[in-house]
């Protein structure tokens, strides 16, 4: 693995250094133009229009730092940090959980394997509206599926989907359920990239299957399980499509449950704020690359790259 | 293995992605105000017109074909967006100096547009006479003293009743004359009598249009003061609007709000399971459909301690940067005309404005007595409005079911509503 890098670095090709020095750009170019045009620059604007005030058919005007100062005065806003990091770190708990559903998926002999693979990666394929508005009918208070299993073991269950809490614990379960998929073929793909060889070895050293599930799969798995984190934390950070579809309209527990993207949008699209909305959106990135760069400090203790 | 570069440079650009957002510019030139001269029988110009309600659009396009043999140089097309994406896209065509020539207008977003100039004056158009329309109609679309929207139709708010549900209980069908107290007695009487079924007496809910702003008003409670700068959500009329309809929830006559937000008030009513809403004329076509039709009827609303009702309607309007304004104003001026109002009261979709063209839409669904929605223009106030409506419609949309249906107290969370709304209204000057 490592020593395939290592060996090309040792071998570079010597003899057309000088036409490298134009030829890359021309290939890089309409990428690096794409990128520029619609990742830097509206990193930029978003920058900008954080110290403006707009008028709702364009026009703009500096207002200095007071968007900011509304940020801090915003009551919204705690709460909305909140749910969006509670979500989070429900939604990364589906981590563990997909790992244990791509090593059972991955096991040697087993049979019907394509037909699982097709139905755990059917979450991905369907509509995500169309997704949320199912589970709000299992999540249906008086009609739903979980209720009806929670009363057939005798428990009254609760407005899930229009009470503050278990709203927000529903649309998590539902982004767990959903964020599924994706772990689950990554994972896929690092399982077999581990070497049949470890398991012999582990075997012949008398490792059972679950104590090589925890000595060589995980370990090694360590890098996809890492990139899942951060793609995932990103994802859950950007909360909204599916808070906004379960939810609905005149839902008493949105005001307690809504995330910061929600917040977003309802100050840019609704509210005709867009200048107030920007400091919302910088404040998501200053949060996403905050808990980013953590997990990238916390990698070198638990990440193995071997 | 490469993963970890690959996999870095992956996350990376994923971390970015999240932190695309939007800019937008735009200038404005000065536009010519005059309407000028009204297009003639040779006019030969192509307009378009758009609406949002896909129901209504086999009447427009009747109207379209009429105006034609009237004007048969004057090409008009029709455009339907879907109400839920119409004012966003409508302010995206506004921005970029792309409106439609002639389209269809609200009661909430029609300062906005008219305040920016993006409206033209129809207070010369020649064809449009303001006594033709429901006074009140006519205000909501005036503008510091110019009209900029001819009035297509309206709704009002009655009270909508189940007989057979209200027989079965005992209680005697609303004549008009019901106060509050009434209602809220033939409320508890359902509830209580036909508990078995599941069958509410009223089924609740946070409705502004149809609920809370007439009772506020009936209160003695408002919405927005006159001048838009304030907020009457800590009236004390307002507050005893939303009081009443907490206590009918606390007291189990109506459905909780979390009840209601699954289960939709007008949904309850029209499969008979509640036996009074109070609701607004575009009920008349929904509830056609119903199956049990045959059992409901409407009455005039309740009565407060003075009378309120809420009138509503779209408006026609032109923008004032039409390339085709002489063919827009004919187009216009036939669209306000008391044929025009026929055609879509016939079709029943929606109750025209025209005073004196409604026999058609009441003749259109004759299983109703829609002619309380009508008497009760004469009465009715403005639709609530300032400049951002859609701002603090938001916060209504927010707050409400708490007001309504706690947790807090209503005083506190309706000072809560009137606090948020102010600071949007400061933000407009």
């Amino acid at each position: 693995m490592s020593h395939e890098t290592a060996g090309a670095a040792v071998a570079p090709p010597r003899r057309r250094r000088r036409a490298e020095g134009w030829w890359p750009l021309v290939f890089l170019g309409p990428l690096m133009i794409g990128i520029v045009v619609f990742y830097f620059w509206p990193i930029l604007a978003t920058v900008i229009n954080s110290f403006s005030t707009f008028g709702p058919f364009g026009g703009r005007s500096f207002n200095g730092l007071a968007n900011y100062a509304e940020l801090l005065t915003d009551s919204f806003i705690p709460r909305a940090i909140l749910n969006t990091l509670i979500y989070t770190l429900i939604v990364l708990c589906g981590i563990p959980l997909a790992v244990c559903f791509a090593s059972l998926l991955n096991q040697k002999g087993l049979r019907f394997a394509r037909f699982y693979q097709v139905l755990f990666f059917l979450p991905a394929v369907s509509m995500p509206v169309a997704v949320a508005l199912v589970w709000r009918m299992i999540f249906n208070k008086e009609f739903g599926l979980v209720n009806w299993l929670l009363s057939a073991v005798g428990i009254e269950g609760p407005y899930w989907v229009t009470a503050p809490w278990w709203s927000l614990l529903a649309v998590s379960i539902v982004g767990l359920w959903a964020s599924l998929p994706l772990a689950i073929i990554i994972l896929g793909a690092g399982l077999r990239g581990i070497p049949a060889e470890l398991y012999e070895a582990a075997q012949l050293d008398g490792a059972g299957p679950v104590r090589q599930f925890f000595s060589v799969t995980v370990p090694l798995l360590t890098p996809s399980i890492f990139f899942l984190s951060i793609i995932t934390a990103i994802n859950g950070f950007q909360l909204f499509d599916l808070l906004f579809a379960m939810m609905g309209q005149a839902n008493p527990a949105m005001a307690d449950t809504q995330s910061l993207v929600y917040l977003f949008y309802s100050e840019a699209f609704r509210q005709n704020n867009q200048g107030y909305a920007s400091v919302i959106a910088l404040l998501i990135l200053a949060i996403i690359g905050l808990f980013t760069l953590l997990q990238f400090r916390l990698q070198r203790r638990w990440v193995h790259y071997e | 293995m490469t993963s970890r570069r690959a996999l870095l440079g992956l996350g990376g650009l994923a971390g970015l992605s999240g932190a695309a957002a939007l800019a937008g510019c735009s200038s404005d030139p000065q536009v010519d105000p005059a309407l000028g001269e009204p297009a003639t029988k040779d006019t030969r110009a192509a307009i378009t017109y758009q609406i949002w309600d896909e129901a209504q659009a086999p009447a427009m396009q009747q109207i379209i074909d009429a105006f034609g043999e009237q004007y048969p140089g004057i090409d008009v097309t029709l455009t339907v967006t879907a109400y839920n994406s119409y004012f966003e896209r409508l302010r995206i065509q506004a921005t970029g100096d792309d409106l439609p020539d002639v389209f269809w207008m609200n009661g909430p977003n029609f300062e906005l547009y008219a305040s920016y100039g993006k409206l033209q004056d129809l207070t010369e158009l020649e064809g449009f006479d303001p006594a033709n329309y429901p006074e009140n109609l006519v205000d909501l679309y005036t503008y510091e003293g110019a009209r900029y929207a001819i009035p297509k139709d309206f709704d009002t708010i009655g009270l909508w009743y189940n007989r057979e549900l209200l027989h079965r209980a005992g209680v005697d069908e609303p004549d008009g004359s019901w106060s509050w107290q009434q209602y809220r007695d033939a409320s508890e009487q359902v509830t209580r009598k036909l508990a078995a079924d599941r069958i509410w007496g009223n089924p609740g809910g946070v409705d502004t249009q149809a609920y809370v702003y007439p009772l506020a008003l009936q209160a003695g409670g408002f919405i927005i003061s006159k001048d838009g700068t304030t907020s009457g959500y800590d009236d004390p009329g307002t507050i005893e609007a939303f009081s009443f309809l907490r206590g009918m929830i606390e007291d189990g006559i109506a459905p909780d709000v979390r009840y209601t937000t699954e289960n939709r008030p007008q949904d309850l009513f029209a499969d008979g399971r509640a036996a009074l809403l109070p609701s607004g004329t575009w009920q008349a076509a929904i509830l056609q459909d119903s199956s049990v039709k045959k059992q409901l009827d409407v009455a005039p609303l309740l009565h407060g301690k003075q009378e309120g009702n809420v009138i509503h309607g779209i408006g026609n309007v032109m923008s004032a940067r039409s390339a085709h304004k002489p063919a827009a104003s004919a187009f216009l001026a036939f669209l306000g005309s008391k044929k025009a109002g026929r055609i879509q009261g016939a079709a029943g979709a929606a109750n025209p404005a025209f005073i004196g063209a409604n026999g058609a839409f009441l003749d259109a669904l004759p299983d109703f007595d829609l002619s309380v929605f009508i008497d009760a223009a004469e009465t009715a106030q403005p639709y609530p409005v300032s400049r951002n409506t859609s701002a603090w419609n938001q916060l209504e949309e927010l707050l409400y079911p708490k007001v309504i249906g706690g947790p807090g107290a209503v005083e506190e969370n309706a000072k809560d509503l009137a606090d948020r709304m102010n600071g949007v209204l400061a933000d407009e000057s």
